[in-house]
């Protein structure tokens, strides 16, 4: 096995009177700071005909707050030479800025502004552009884009009403087309409070002056009340659950999927390895023998799902031109039999743990990523630390945990099986 | 921390910065280490990996007529079989001390890297190495890859940004290199045989000079010996010149529409030919670019994202290759509104070439370009893309330690000139990739639109073909 390496750079964290938690990780070899935020609010938090709305709201973030103009917190970043993002996801909201270094304060300034006096600025103009925004970018992602909404019904199956995951982040467009700025004000108020967040800045600054600084920008903004974190119970599938698609695609594809453990689970780096050593890479047995020797696939990768609540394994793969989709399920459904019936042998594991390993440390060379992942950290398991710990608890696994999670877990009549095939009927 | 010790906090107003912290790009050396073999190396020791890029001039603008993708499926055949290793021993050899292979061609270029944690870097280092030097290109090998690469192909002709691609580079650059895919057509796949592949790879990479660059944890002189040994065989004292960059007669502008009856979207790709990598004004044009669409508060993306909500997102940009490369404003709109998202992309180009750009959008143009660059070199990957850049397109050697003076020397009267020369908004080629029913009225005031059809025909259209227009203004 590859030998291991640490941070080995200081790692603290503190909380604001406030609630908010406070992450910080100087790291001076560039003169660059990542200020990075989780809120601890996703499309999860959202009621069934209200899907989207969590997302949208991000958008909103970017559209000005009291003492910041519409578009000017892209400007103020820009023009400090820095980037700056959001992403929402089922569980958590994120916005970051990277910046060089001495404007610290300014991205302070701007994350400090939106959290405490976001409503003033909001308006009825800017939601409705905003709104047409990202009805653009599901029509982009999703609904223009061949296998667009596979991952979207594949969900929708493996998770029944009212889970929370049934549901897609980006939301359906009748659901976007029915927010109201009213529901902003409740959602804001709500989620977007100093406790249920936390802030880690990773880069080239002072701990104590920087700490410091944030006390004075955040310290101020109003604890919110106590969040109930959300619970859905979720039944095992009651059999196999099958259903074809039919979308203007060239070549068929298979996705099948499995309840598995959550991301904070200690089962989870199981099932992440499982699917790294089953489908990683050229060498990998999935690769060989369904893409290789019996050139079945077009392609074929097995995934894991990073959520919080109930966690998910999919492998998917696209036939190749003339292949039936069931050649290729029968063909998957023997591997995954196998992975279930016997380990796997230890080469393949040494292959998936290595090519963890030097991922996981090519992640962290950018301030961005080990920012969001020490408040990833932090947010699922109050640990920021934990950023050093991650990578052991895949070393330590054997084949015969590889094995016992895929016997299991991994059960053909506990799954969905989805096949999105060539809409040959003209429309 | 000036603000924040106030008693009261004062948000009205930005805080201001605190000293600035220079930055330098990390220094590196270049060795010539024989006729055929150069090595940049940039050691950087603070985490522990090695990432190696071989360089290679094998570009697809060699490809012959008829012959399109040849470039992509000669490098795409150096892992796939060896003098003493089969395809998956290849494979396995890297992944088994967890890194890759990755090829990638593009226009002036074939790359093929890995990165690596330091301790196996020797390991990873002699397989590149045995790829590039000792392919064998076996026969049933190439018959697997060319099932795949027909397959992706076919993959692409429903993938509206893969669709707009191919339409956009042929009614730019007509039938010639620029003009065709890099991973080639089905006919000229399909018709590739063996021993083509393998002249190829004599003429235009085991002939021709390579390039090692290396980043990360390592040692130069220890490295300068390792690759010496690795690939010092592959020069062999027949050196060809590097290939001149092509000629490229754009062809005319012109309005084109990809039908996609079912699309709920539009692609949308407009255009002309643009200027070489090497070209004195392509700073200049990079910060013109920067300003135009190249970051979120850019013209464009203020138009047409934040003003119009016509899309989710705009950019525009001057490609960097040897010869004249495109110069494109990529878009998705949505189909109702192209008609005017079209006549508002035209409208801030003629902005740009009538009207001087303000001091106050150039500065923050320029301060956001030299900010973020020590961004983009956080990871090795970012610095050896920068390293590529110098070793592709002959640059000099101190190019990105001199970049931000003359990013910072850029005045608005350059921005004006290099507009001027550079940019011709009447002559703009439009290509949208739509429902042709919507599409067609909206498109017509701009000029009579030429349709490719790619259900039905597997060839998009062009100028010389005449079947297209030009764009009325």
């Amino acid at each position: 096995m590859i030998d291991l390496p640490k941070l080995a750079h200081p790692i603290e964290q503190r909380t604001l009177d406030n609630g908010l938690r406070v992450v910080l990780h100087p790291e001076r070899s560039l003169p660059l700071i990542a200020i990075n935020l989780w809120y601890h609010v996703g499309s999860k938090n959202e009621r069934p005909g209200r899907s989207g709305f969590a997302h949208l709201f991000e958008h909103m973030l970017f559209q000005g707050s009291q003492h910041v103009g519409t578009n000017d917190h892209f400007r103020f970043v820009q023009q400090a030479g820095g980037v700056a993002n959001g992403s929402t996801a089922g569980d958590r909201t994120n916005y970051y800025e990277t910046l060089p270094s001495q404007f610290l304060e300014l991205g302070l300034w701007l994350e400090s502004d939106r959290m405490g006096y976001l409503l003033p600025a909001m308006t009825e103009e800017k939601f409705e552009n905003q709104r047409s925004v990202v009805m653009n970018e599901r029509r982009q992602r999703v609904d223009n884009q061949p296998y667009g909404r596979a991952f979207e019904r594949l969900f929708e199956l493996l998770y029944a009403e009212p889970h929370p995951y049934h549901w897609p982040v980006i939301g359906y467009m009748d659901d976007i087309a029915a927010a109201t700025l009213e529901e902003i004000e409740e959602f804001f108020r709500t989620h977007y409070v100093p406790n249920n967040a936390v802030l880690t800045l990773a880069g080239d600054f002072e701990p104590a002056a920087a700490y410091e600084a944030i006390k004075c920008y955040f310290g101020e903004i109003e604890r919110g009340g106590e969040l109930e974190p959300v619970r859905a119970d979720l039944e095992p599938l009651a059999g196999e659950i099958r259903e074809v698609q039919y979308d203007r695609v060239e070549l068929a594809r298979i996705y099948m999927a499995f309840h598995a453990p959550s991301l904070l689970s200690d089962d989870w780096p199981t099932a992440s390895l499982l699917a790294s050593a089953l489908t990683g890479g050229k060498s990998s047995p999935l690769y060989q023998d369904l893409a290789y020797e019996q050139q079945l696939v077009q392609d074929v990768s097995a995934l894991v799902f990073p959520t919080e609540i109930a966690g998910a394994f999919a492998i998917v793969a696209t036939a190749k031109p003339g292949v039936a989709i069931e050649r290729v399920e029968a063909a998957l459904s023997a591997h995954l039999e196998r992975a279930a019936t016997e380990p796997l042998p230890d080469a393949e594991l040494e292959r998936a743990r290595n090519r963890f390993l030097t991922s996981y440390f090519e992640q962290l060379q950018n301030l961005e990523n080990r920012a969001d992942l020490l408040s990833r950290m932090t947010t699922y398991h109050d640990d920021p630390g934990r950023i050093d710990t991650e990578a052991d608890r895949y070393v330590g696994l054997t084949a015969a945990d590889l094995h016992e999670f895929a016997a299991g877990s991994l059960l053909p009549d506990r799954r969905v099986v989805l096949h999105v095939v060539p809409d040959r009927t003209d429309r | 921390m000036t603000a924040a010790a106030a008693n009261r906090l004062d948000r009205s107003s930005p805080p201001s910065p605190g000293p600035v912290r220079p930055f330098a790009f990390l220094p590196f050396e270049r060795h010539q280490l024989d006729d055929g073999l150069v090595l940049f190396a940039a050691p950087k020791r603070d985490v522990p990996l090695t990432s190696f890029e071989l360089l290679g001039p094998m570009g697809a603008s060699l490809d012959p007529p008829g012959r399109s993708g040849l470039a992509a499926l000669t490098a795409a055949m150096l892992d796939e079989g060896t003098t003493s290793k089969t395809s998956r021993e290849i494979a396995a050899g890297a992944e088994r001390i967890g890194g890759y292979l990755s090829t990638t061609t593009d226009w002036d270029s074939v790359s093929l890297a890995t990165g690596v944690v330091s301790s196996r870097a020797d390991v990873a280092l002699r397989l590149l190495a045995e790829v590039v030097c000792e392919p064998t290109f076996p026969e049933d090998e190439l018959e697997r890859l060319r099932d795949r690469v027909l397959a992706e192909i076919r993959r692409r002709r429903v993938v509206p940004s893969a669709l707009a691609a191919v339409q956009f580079a042929r009614a730019l650059y007509g039938d010639s290199p620029y003009g065709w895919p890099v991973i080639g057509t089905t006919d000229s796949v399909s018709s590739t045989s063996r021993a083509e592949i393998e002249r190829f790879y004599r003429e235009h990479l085991l002939s021709t000079p390579i390039t090692l660059i290396a980043v990360g944890d390592f040692e130069v002189d220890e490295l300068r010996d390792r690759a010496r040994k690795a690939l010092g065989r592959l020069a062999n004292g027949a050196l060809g010149p590097l290939p001149p960059p092509q000629d490229t007669e754009g062809g005319d502008a012109g309005v084109y529409l990809v039908d996609r009856p079912e699309a709920v979207q539009t692609e949308l790709r407009l255009g002309h030919v643009g200027v070489e990598r090497r070209h004195p004004d392509f700073t200049t044009l990079a910060v013109m670019s920067f300003l135009l669409g190249g970051k979120f508060t850019s013209r464009l993306n203020l138009n047409l994202r934040e003003r119009h909500g016509f899309t989710y997102g705009i950019f525009s940009s001057f490609s960097r290759r040897r010869a004249r490369g495109p110069f494109t404003v990529s878009s998705a709109v949505n189909t109702e509104n192209v008609g005017a998202a079209i006549a508002e992309i035209r409208g801030e180009l003629e902005r740009l070439v009538a009207e001087p750009v303000t001091a106050e959008e150039l500065e923050e143009t320029k301060s956001y370009i030299l900010g973020v660059f020590p961004y983009t070199v956080q990871s090795l990957e970012g610095i050896s893309a920068r390293l590529r850049d110098i070793a592709v397109h002959d640059l000099p050697l101190d190019h990105w330690q001199r970049y931000p003076a003359e990013v910072q020397a850029v005045t608005i009267e350059d921005v004006q000139l290099a507009a001027r020369r550079h940019l011709d908004p009447d002559r703009l080629t439009v290509v949208a990739v739509g429902p042709e029913t919507e599409l067609r009225p909206q498109l017509e005031p701009f000029g009579e639109p030429a349709v490719w059809r790619p259900a039905d025909e597997p060839e998009p259209c062009w100028a010389g073909s005449g079947r297209a227009s030009r764009l009325d203004s």
